[in-house]
């Protein structure tokens, strides 16, 4: 096992990503070296119901290097259109049908490498965020919710039936 | 039975027999209280691990008493007790609504909660006696999540 892929399992076995999958913030769906797929669950306490997003990390040279990621189709184990990527609130700017296509479906933010190339103005703009060999796939995820609690579209109704504690 | 326990300086997993005691459990020191996450108030000096196997999760938080949170949001703190046990995502939730901030349902999800001064991101599952460490308060900013352009 290569050395970015052996730091990965080890992150993907840590009490800290065990506790977020026992809280139903995620789900490992399948990992094939560094490339790991995850369906992501954030839940809306007014509407008594969660949104459910599958990602894919490609974590090259991980953790010396941020994953890059893209949205994922499960069901499928593709790409997520780009017709159905969430949107509204920040979801609209990390998931940027202008620019995330032409980069792999890259996410717009501090944890993905695609994204960095270019923008050295967010390790200071953005403090909290900036990618270091302190950092783990579980920061990706737990920023990624984040992100996704904010978006507006797909309703939530109709995105996912699964809570998250 | 997988078990998370929280104390003043992070968490770590044990596993357990639904018969044993959490006191066992977790090596509580005497004097010390078991909350169950998200709690206000402490288990019973003798309770089982059992209690709490209906539970998705069973995390227990190791402490001395509540933490007394303080949120600034827009120049105004406010202030709340909670068990030690309470997970950041559950302040979010105060904060933010009627008994908080009450912040209109379309802005509710644009706000993080940060350690007083800090941008350094909080995970959602962390217990407040954690952060508060040794002590029994707690300041916190209730802000928007950082944007991300140029």
């Amino acid at each position: 096992m290569n050395p970015d892929e052996k730091a990965l399992v080890d992150d993907l076995e840590s009490d800290r990503f065990m506790c977020g999958a026992d809280h139903g913030y995620w789900r490992l769906v399948a990992r094939a070296g560094v490339l790991v797929t995850f369906d992501l669950v954030t839940f809306d306490l007014a509407a008594k119901n969660g949104r459910q997003v599958g990602v894919r990390l490609d974590c090259s040279g991980y953790p010396g290097v941020a994953p890059t990621g893209q949205l994922w189709s499960v069901p499928d184990d593709a790409p997520l259109p780009v017709a159905q990527w969430p949107q509204g609130g920040r979801a609209s700017a990390v998931f940027n049908p202008n620019w995330s296509p032409n980069f792999g479906g890259a996410f717009y933010f501090p944890y993905d490498r695609r994204a960095l190339d270019g923008h050295g103005g967010w390790a200071s703009a953005h403090p909290g965020h900036v990618w270091g060999v302190d950092k783990t796939v579980v920061d990706v995820l737990h920023l990624l919710r984040e992100v996704l609690r904010t978006a507006t579209t797909p309703t939530i109704d109709a995105a996912g039936q699964e809570e998250a504690s | 039975m997988r078990i998370y326990v929280h104390d003043s300086e992070g968490k770590r997993v044990v596993e357990a027999d639904e018969a044993a005691t959490l006191a066992d459990v977790t090596g509580a020191d005497a004097g010390a209280k078991i909350w169950a996450e998200d709690a206000s108030e402490p288990l019973a000096a003798d309770a089982t691990v059992g209690l709490l196997a209906d539970r998705d999760v069973v995390a227990v938080h190791v402490g001395k008493g509540q933490v007394t949170v303080s949120v600034t949001y827009e120049g105004v703190a406010k202030p709340e007790s909670f068990g030690p046990g309470t997970k950041i995502d559950k302040v979010l939730d105060w904060a933010t609504g009627r008994d908080g901030f009450n912040v209109p349902e379309g802005d509710r999800d644009d706000l993080v909660l940060r350690l007083k001064g800090s941008t350094d991101p909080l995970d959602p599952d962390t217990h407040i006696g954690t952060l508060a460490g040794k002590g029994d308060t707690l300041a916190l900013d209730l802000l928007p999540g950082d944007k991300f352009a140029g």
